[in-house]
Parts: structure tokens; C-alpha cells; sequence
């Protein structure tokens, strides 16, 4: 199972802003953490303010804060901005192929369960352990 | 916030509560299952739990396992096999102490994991058990058709 660029650097941005929700954090602060470029992470981040889970901070030296609800968000939530998990594929016409696909979205249930099931909070207890 | 003031050993006298808060979660009464519940798990059956937790007069929750030995190769460990909490009253830990006492029960046996199993869809109750600590098992459920 492999996540895309993107979907991974709006995770661990989306739990870097829920770790310390009253605090703001600079974008510039994230991408040198991440290895990003603040370009990058700024359209990430775009995405994720039009979710409502991050808001842009005022005041000096700008920047983002947390605005979900760590409790109820789920992994899921955050990935379904930037890619989907099993994604319809074109019907396959042979045999194997079919039987494949079946194997193959078996996998793509359970990821989607799994991601669905763990909640921001539940992954910075995680982290913390 | 924890309102719940007691968790007990089911009663027969719980029985209507808890076939009550079943049904409002699953849309089924099963009377007759619950009925069969309390006698097998109800009583002092060694490893066998069958809990509710306690609010004035009022049930608030249940919580059913046991412990399974040797089951599919696997030393003996604690089995949660039924946990519900009333709607109204979520978010309130009813169903982390429910929990809790269940574990501590497990313990009192001498197992150290405990397991459910849960449908991948039911993520309401897959979120509470993460929640709780609970990370995906070395084992894959199957089934088939007959």
C-alpha cells in the first residue's frame, strides 16, 4: 500500500496543525520539517483550508491553524482530498484478469476500512506511544 | 466526562434494557439470543463476561466476551464479541469502562491480548476500538457462499 506524495505531506501537516491545535504554524516551518518545497505544501495546505480543517492564522508572520475536529476526522477524510482508494477500474474482459481485480479490490476494502477507522486523534495517541 | 457509576455482571432484570439498546443499534430485536447470552455468559462460567454498565436505574451499555484457548493455533486471549452503548448517551466513556472492566477481567485470567472482530463497514464502533489502542490482527477473516 502506497499513498501519493501529496496525500502523505497533507497528513503529516494535518497532525503537525492537530498536535498543538491553538498553535499556528508557518508554512515554511512545515515544508523545511517535510523536505517540501513551500510552494508544494501551500497548494496542499489550499486543499486542506477548503475542507475546513485548517484555517489561515492573521497576524504577524501568517501562516495556519487547526480547525477540525480531531476526534471525528479520520485518515480517510484526509486522503479522499487527494486521491482515491480503488478507484473503479475498466471492466476487465478475461478470466484472470477478472479474478485479479476481485483479489485487488478486496485489498482496496480493507485499506479504505483501515483508513477509515483511525481518527487524527487516535493516530497522534499512536505517534505518542 | 464519565456518568456511569457502576459496571456489574448483567442481572435477568437488565435483560429488556439491554435486547433494547441491541435493537435501537441494529435494528433487530433478538430476544431470544440475549436470553441465551445471560445463561452461558451471564453467571460465574470461568472466562465467561457478560457486563453492563450502570447510571441511576438505567443500563447505559453491555459488553460481552470470553476467553478462547487455543483457538486457529492462538495461545489463549480475551475475546470481545459484543459491546454497545446506548445513542443518546455516546461519547460519555460508557464504552471505554465497559472495556476496561471486560480487560481487567481477561487479566484477572492470565491472557494478555485481547481481540473483536468487526464488519470493515461498521466504522463507528472500528474507530471506538482504535481508539481504544487496538491495531489489526495477525489473522484475515474469510467466508464464502453455501
Amino acid at each position: 500500500m502506497k499513498l501519493q506524495k501529496n496525500t502523505l505531506l497533507a497528513l503529516c501537516s494535518v497532525l503537525e496543525f492537530a498536535a498543538q491545535p491553538g498553535r499556528q504554524l508557518s508554512t515554511a516551518e512545515i515544508a523545511h520539517k517535510y523536505g517540501a518545497s513551500a510552494h508544494h505544501l501551500a497548494k496542499v495546505l489550499g486543499k486542506l483550508r477548503g475542507a475546513g480543517l485548517v484555517s489561515a492564522a492573521r497576524g504577524s508572520g501568517g501562516g495556519y491553524r487547526f480547525s477540525g475536529n480531531a476526534k471525528r476526522v479520520t485518515l480517510l477524510d484526509v486522503i479522499a482530498l487527494f486521491e482515491r482508494i480503488g478507484a473503479p477500474r475498466a471492466a476487465p474482459r478475461r478470466a484472470f484478469e477478472r479474478a485479479l481485480d476481485q483479489v485487488l479490490a478486496e485489498i482496496d476494502e480493507t485499506a479504505k476500512a483501515t483508513f477509515g477507522s483511525i481518527t487524527l486523534e487516535t493516530l497522534l495517541k499512536l505517534a505518542r506511544r | 466526562m464519565i456518568h456511569v457509576n457502576q459496571i456489574r455482571g448483567a442481572r435477568r432484570r437488565d435483560l429488556a434494557q439491554v435486547i433494547e439498546i441491541d435493537a435501537r443499534i441494529t435494528g433487530l430485536r433478538k430476544p431470544a439470543y440475549w436470553t441465551g447470552i445471560l445463561r452461558r455468559y451471564g453467571g460465574r462460567s470461568p472466562g465467561r463476561f457478560f457486563l453492563v454498565a450502570i447510571e441511576g436505574n438505567e443500563v447505559q451499555g453491555y459488553a460481552v466476551g470470553e476467553v478462547r484457548d487455543w483457538e486457529f493455533g492462538s495461545p489463549p486471549c480475551g475475546w470481545v464479541f459484543g459491546l454497545g452503548v446506548r445513542p443518546e448517551t455516546r461519547l460519555r466513556g460508557t464504552g471505554t469502562r465497559l472495556l476496561e472492566a471486560m480487560c481487567a477481567a481477561f487479566r484477572r485470567r492470565r491472557v494478555e491480548k485481547v481481540r473483536t472482530l468487526l464488519a470493515r463497514d461498521n466504522a463507528l464502533v472500528l474507530a471506538f476500538f482504535r481508539s481504544q489502542g487496538m491495531m489489526a490482527a495477525p489473522f484475515i477473516a474469510l467466508e464464502r457462499d453455501l
